[in-house]
């Protein structure tokens, strides 16, 4: 796969005033980690038996599930729909997209009651076929390894021939290079089995979380249950791929001193008004199908939000994208793809815990600052090693100019 | 510096979102209670119910909110102009009509004729200086939240099917017939059905029930002189004129006038209000003209009217209701029309407002009159509020009745027909009272009883039989009902040593006959813990009692054994 | 051509799934077969006085549940807020104001309803709830992970769970005494433990029709419905009441069976996993079709 740029390790100094304070955020956040680890859910969280899915799952998880979805559509544009332009993107998309599904699971790690018991829906004797989060659950398991798949030719373009262990371990150098040269001779071949399955993993695995909450049409408000769910998930995600790349590579080019590669970025916001247009047709068709759209005035949060996530956050930004001077516009994209970003985010919480409408609840739920601490954190911790990652690897283009 | 803008607008957006999150929930998915609107309840005294102006019969769907109309406020405001500032009148009445040039010809002539009264009016009264009311349109169609009544219910198909089909097991398992049902519903259609919006176009307010102390009040007020507002029509004058009789109560409560019957709101407000109004000129004792005093929450009970004479019209005091028709075999009810006057209200309580005899209008076949209620449904309905065993039925669930008839069937008992239909008029004097206790009481039995049989964490139960027995049958024996229908003497003794021979001076068959200590899975019978518990807590419970009399705490009966120190 | 070899790959690859998924039954799930001899248990509301013998009862048999003294049942003063099952008690009694009679208030028990069609059974991941042939919807902790989606999915909100519970927390629901008293031959413990016999345990049928006459006999007295009887699906414990269901603090909920919303669209999705085959195969033909093109430029 030859490409007009070369990727290379980023060689810029690691430890700017940044990332220090991404270092603080990530090690508040690991450490309010760690208290819950040691004192339990009730110590850190607000949840309670009528608020079960919280902050973490609906960020955490669900908007980090969404938001990771750079990855297949990258994919599937450069590799299946051959759009060669934008080979320059894969790897930094792939590379949020792994760390983003590490850190889904490592995020459930926190949410999950039993955190050693994850490991059970691995076992067949454990399988429930009927439940929609075991669909979630095998999916992400068998995509996060596709990912890890994808991301291993570039971890041998660094190390082949550059093997240097230290010390005693050097023996293992030679073994080490042939390894690699092996995984990457048989991967050059066969990856777009894995691409493709990238694609339909991901298709099936951001759906059947919109699906989740279709098992409680009574608990969530008209605005939100639809028995599209699984549609509106899997649309507003592979919308929100391009946004997501377009937002991490102008963070990371800002952070590194680089002008923002507008040639690739520009044309790649040109996809995203069909994309999310038809999210926006769906889903307002199927208010008008339903006959929900009496509930827009009505004042209660699920209708608030609604106008937020849904008016603010994702129709406004359509119309940017549709705009060619803001696709043109570094701050302008920016601006729109962030709009987007948020405004999935609050799709997912308000889907989990916003205009969620328990049978007994007598207050709404208010996610605690242990949950938010931990959730910034993560995010956080994200970003460092999305760092180390570029200064170690060869995942950014090299620069233009040195 | 263009970051830091960005990173500001950021930072609005999410407090923005944090805000709306904290606000927490404000609406939920279930309909809110409904104020009446426009009412503002006070602690005592008759509260305001303003009019909804809304004439469907004529506007139909309404452009705009319909207009909420204190009447109260304006008739004080404007008392010393009198009634004729906006009503019409003819001959020196007042016709509660409004607006005075009323064009009912088009929606159009309508509207013009409320606004040329109403803002024609405001205007004037402002040009004098006056205190006016509103003049713009949003001033008086006020559209208010609660106004509308709204209850939403997600629509998709697959989740309005089952609720449909609540609906529609539950009920049309009353309303056999759907076509009808759904005509009674005001043709609900499905695609709307899961807003329910109603918005308030008539009023509700309370009826005015015409009981005994305000007819009584009447009488006296008017000397007796009913053509003041019953009726005789000229037919019957003539009759009556021709055998030189007076027309008797029942002549009066008879006849209706075309058009005239009292219970209409249009009669009513003509002819209660005027004559009140002539009154009030006349500068004699003078009922209400405003809303209020008329339509008030206030309904007298039986105990409150109980020193309030009932009308004299010649009714009879006692009645042998007897179908005369051929093939009616059943003997007929002696009734005493006396008795039933003092637990009355009023008339109606019992003869609608028709005031007519019940077979008048429910025939033993159903009529369109009797709303094709039968006879016979009218007198034994049990849950309908004017026959005779529906009546008993509400009697029986006070608590002085109710510890023993809460358990007990309700209805028609086929063995108990002879009871009231005995054929004579003589039986109405047979109400037993209860023999004294002590005549029925087997010779070796103790009173102060103690029931042992299921001793377990607690003591045996204390059973005070006397008291029971001695405070049941005085509950029965000052009841008139009680003693028409207890008709043994061992009947109170039944009220617990139920569904078995119970013989005088002797003793009743024990509980644990029929209700074993065990639950067999065929028995429809509770076992003995709940067969006791049922029968003494339950009956406690029904008579709402003192807890020194009645006891509804366990300890109350029982004591607790001390539990034994185990490692709990 | 390495085209062709790719292309002949793919195919190999797309057909040997099939086979592989012909055999495979786990698509087919359907919903629970109920068993026509099911149990059940008929709450009465209208004799509960509010005494909470129950919740002493299931107290004392299930010894996972935190202690509580024998004095703290009769403690009526709890009556006065409106509780909910949480991970101290299984089953609550709660006090409703009467709109019939301001001094007569209505008692109701809450507990696992024990669905027909559990919400909880379909949800769990890794099949922690079954539902016993006898009615009884039974949770095993040890393949619990603790994602509390059963939590989510119940309509009647009945699962609690243990976030005070640093190491094992687990759901807390009502077994239906399985363990301790069903699989033995005897009724639960609060149906036996309750003086004024509010709740009947039988065959769930044999129930309904109870329920029916009990109406008919009494029509005055009851709501002329059976809670549970079609609620979602049905559930094994029914109420009946003689004010509306709503009063007395249950949701008002369709016929439709909660597994029914979702399991629909799995079984769609993953009928003999053709759905995401055929994407793959698409998937695949247009990256072979463009990267041919690409070749023959």
């Amino acid at each position: 796969m030859s490409h007009d740029e070369k990727a290379a390790p980023v060689g810029k100094k690691f430890f700017t005033p940044g990332m220090m304070v991404v270092v603080a955020v990530m090690v508040t956040g690991l450490g309010v980690g760690m208290y819950r680890m040691l004192f339990g859910l009730a110590s850190t969280t607000h949840l309670n038996d009528q608020f079960a899915l919280g902050l973490w799952i609906g960020v955490d998880v669900a908007t980090g599930v969404a938001l990771a979805a750079g990855g297949f559509t990258t994919g599937a544009l450069v590799y299946i729909f051959d759009r060669e332009h934008f080979h320059a993107i894969i790897r930094p998309a792939l590379l949020t997209a792994m760390l983003g599904y590490t850190f889904v699971g490592v995020g459930l790690m926190f949410d999950l009651g039993k955190w050693y018991n994850i490991w059970h829906p691995a076992v067949p004797f454990m399988w429930q076929g009927n439940s929609v989060l075991f669909e979630v659950g095998m999916c992400v398991m068998v995509y996060l390894n596709v990912l890890y798949i994808e991301f291993v030719p570039i971890v041998c373009e660094r190390f082949i021939g550059r093997v240097n262990l230290p010390g005693k371990l050097g023996r293992l150098n030679y073994p080490l290079d042939m390894l690699l040269r092996f995984a990457d001779h048989i991967l050059g071949k066969i990856m777009f089995i894995f691409i493709i399955a990238g694609v339909v993993l991901s298709c099936l695995h951001q759906s059947s979380l919109g699906t989740l909450m279709v098992i409680a049409p009574y608990k969530l408000h008209p605005l939100y249950w639809s028995l599209l769910s699984p549609v509106f998930f899997l649309a507003s995600a592979i919308a929100v791929g391009f946004p997501m790349v377009v937002f991490e590579s102008m963070i990371a080019c800002r952070s590194f001193g680089r002008k923002p590669e507008m040639h690739i970025l520009t044309p790649l916001a040109r996809y995203t008004p069909w994309l999310l247009g038809f999210y926006i047709c769906l889903k307002i068709g199927d208010m008008l199908f339903r006959g929900t759209y009496v509930y827009l005035f009505e004042y209660s949060a699920a209708s608030i939000i609604f106008w937020i996530e849904f008016g603010l956050l994702t129709v406004v930004p359509f119309f940017m994208f549709m705009s060619r001077d803001i696709r043109r516009s570094p701050r302008g994209l920016f601006v729109a793809a962030a709009m987007y970003i948020v405004g999935v985010c609050l799709n997912r919480c308000a889907v989990f815990f916003i205009a969620f409408d328990p049978v007994y609840a007598e207050k709404a739920y208010i996610p605690a600052i242990g949950e938010f601490a931990l959730t910034i954190g993560l995010v956080a911790t994200i970003v460092f090693i999305y760092r180390v990652f570029v200064t170690l690897l060869p995942v950014l283009p090299a620069p233009e100019h040195e | 510096m263009k970051n830091k803008k960005r990173w500001l607008a950021f930072a609005g957006i999410l407090c923005a979102v944090m805000l709306v999150v904290m606000m927490g929930r404000t609406g939920t998915l279930r309909s809110e209670e409904q104020q009446e609107p426009g009412v503002t309840k006070k602690a005592d005294g008759p509260v305001e119910r303003p009019v909804f102006i809304s004439v469907p019969e004529i506007f139909e769907a309404l452009e705009r909110a319909p207009v909420l109309f204190k009447h109260d406020t304006h008739a004080i405001e404007l008392e010393a102009e009198g009634c004729e500032v906006c009503h019409p009148t003819r001959d020196g009445k007042v016709l509660f009509t409004y607006p005075k040039e009323r064009d009912e010809t088009s929606r159009d002539a309508l509207m013009n004729a409320f606004h040329d009264a109403c803002i024609g009016c405001h205007n004037e009264r402002s040009a004098e200086g006056k205190d006016a009311g509103p003049v713009t349109c949003g001033e008086c169609h006020v559209i208010e939240d609660s106004y509308l009544a709204h209850e939403y219910l997600p629509i998709l198909p697959e989740y309005y099917e089952p609720l449909r089909d609540t609906y529609h097991r539950d009920c049309l398992s009353c309303h056999q017939d759907p076509a009808k049902a759904a005509e009674d519903a005001g043709g609900l259609d499905w695609k709307r059905f899961y807003v329910k919006e109603r918005q308030k176009i008539e009023d509700e307010r309370p009826e005015v029930f015409f009981d005994y102390l305000v007819h009584d009040k009447h009488e006296k007020a008017l000397e007796d002189k009913c053509e003041l507002c019953h009726y005789i029509s000229p037919g019957l004058q003539e009759k009556l004129d021709r055998e030189q009789k007076e027309p008797s109560c029942q002549d009066w409560l008879r006849e209706i006038e075309e058009g005239g019957s009292l219970v209409e709101e249009d009669q009513a407000h003509s002819r209660c209000i005027n004559c009140h109004l002539e009154r009030a000129d006349e500068k004699k004792d003078a009922g209400p003209v405003h809303c209020k005093k008329c339509h008030t929450d206030i309904e007298r009970t039986v105990e409150e009217l109980a020193d309030v004479p009932r009308q004299d019209c010649d009714q009879e005091e006692t009645i042998l209701i007897q179908i005369e028709e051929e093939d009616v075999r059943m003997k007929g009810v002696p009734f005493s029309h006396t008795a039933h006057q003092a637990d009355t209200r009023g008339c109606q309580d019992c003869h609608h407002d028709t005031l007519e005899a019940c077979k008048t209008c429910h025939t033993l076949t159903g009529d369109e009159k009797g709303d094709y209620i039968t006879l016979a449904e009218a007198y034994h309905e049990e849950t309908s509020a004017w026959s005779c065993i529906g009546c008993h039925e509400t009697e029986k669930k006070k608590p002085d009745c109710a510890g023993c008839h809460h358990i007990m069937k309700t209805g028609l008992n086929e063995s108990a027909c002879d009871t009231c239909h005995t054929g004579t008029l003589e039986s109405l004097d047979n109400a037993t009272k209860i023999a004294p206790p002590a005549e029925l009481y087997p010779e070796d039995m103790d009173q102060e009883m103690e029931i042992s049989i299921l001793e377990n964490e607690y003591k045996p139960a204390k059973l005070t039989h006397e008291e029971i027995v001695k405070k049941l049958s005085d509950i029965s024996d000052n009841s008139t009902l009680a003693r028409h229908f207890h008709t043994e003497k061992t009947t109170i003794c039944q009220g617990c040593h139920h569904l078995g021979p119970v013989e005088e001076k002797k003793n009743p068959p024990q509980c644990s006959t029929c209700h074993t200590a065990r639950k067999e899975p065929e028995r429809k019978v509770p076992t003995l813990l709940g067969a006791y518990h049922q029968q003494c807590l339950g009956c406690h419970k029904q008579m709402g009692g003192t807890e020194e009399e009645m006891p509804q705490s366990c300890s109350g009966c029982h004591e607790e054994k001390q539990a034994p120190a185990a490692g709990k | 051509m390495s085209g062709d070899r790719r292309n002949f790959l793919k195919k190999a690859a797309g057909l040997g799934g099939l086979l592989l998924t012909g055999s495979e039954k786990k698509a087919h799930a359907s919903f629970l077969k109920v068993n026509p001899d099911q149990f059940g248990v008929l709450v009465d509301t209208t004799q509960c006085v509010g005494c909470r013998s129950c919740e002493k009862a299931c107290n004392e048999i299930n010894t996972d549940l935190p202690r509580q003294t024998a004095e703290s049942f009769k403690d009526e003063s709890v009556l006065d807020k409106n509780r909910r099952m949480d991970y101290r008690a299984y089953t609550v009694v709660n006090r409703y104001p009467n709109p019939l009679d301001e001094g007569k208030p209505v008692f109701a028990k809450f507990q696992c309803m024990h669905c027909l069609y559990p919400a909880c059974v379909s949800a769990c991941i890794v099949g922690a709830f079954t539902r016993a042939p006898s009615g009884a919807v039974v949770y095993d902790p040890w393949k619990c992970m603790g994602c509390r989606y059963c939590l989510a999915a119940c309509p009647f909100q009945v699962p609690a769970y243990e976030y005070r519970n640093v190491l094992a927390p687990q759901v807390r629901k009502c077994t239906f005494c399985f363990d301790t008293r069903l699989t033995k031959g005897a009724i639960p413990a609060c149906v036996q433990a309750c003086p004024m016999e509010v709740m009947t345990f039988g065959k769930r049928n044999d129930l309904i029709a109870l329920a029916r006459e009990k109406i008919k006999e009494s029509p005055g007295r009851y709501v002329p419905h059976i809670y549970g009887e079609h609620e979602m699906g049905g559930t094994a414990w029914m109420y009946l009441s003689g004010i509306s269901f709503e009063q007395i603090g249950f949701p008002r909920l369709g016929y439709y069976p909660a597994p029914a919303f979702t399991e629909p669209i799995q079984h769609a999705i993953f009928k003999w996993f053709l759905p995401p085959l055929g994407l793959y195969a698409t998937l695949g033909s247009i990256m072979w079709f463009l990267n041919s093109r690409k070749k023959n430029k």
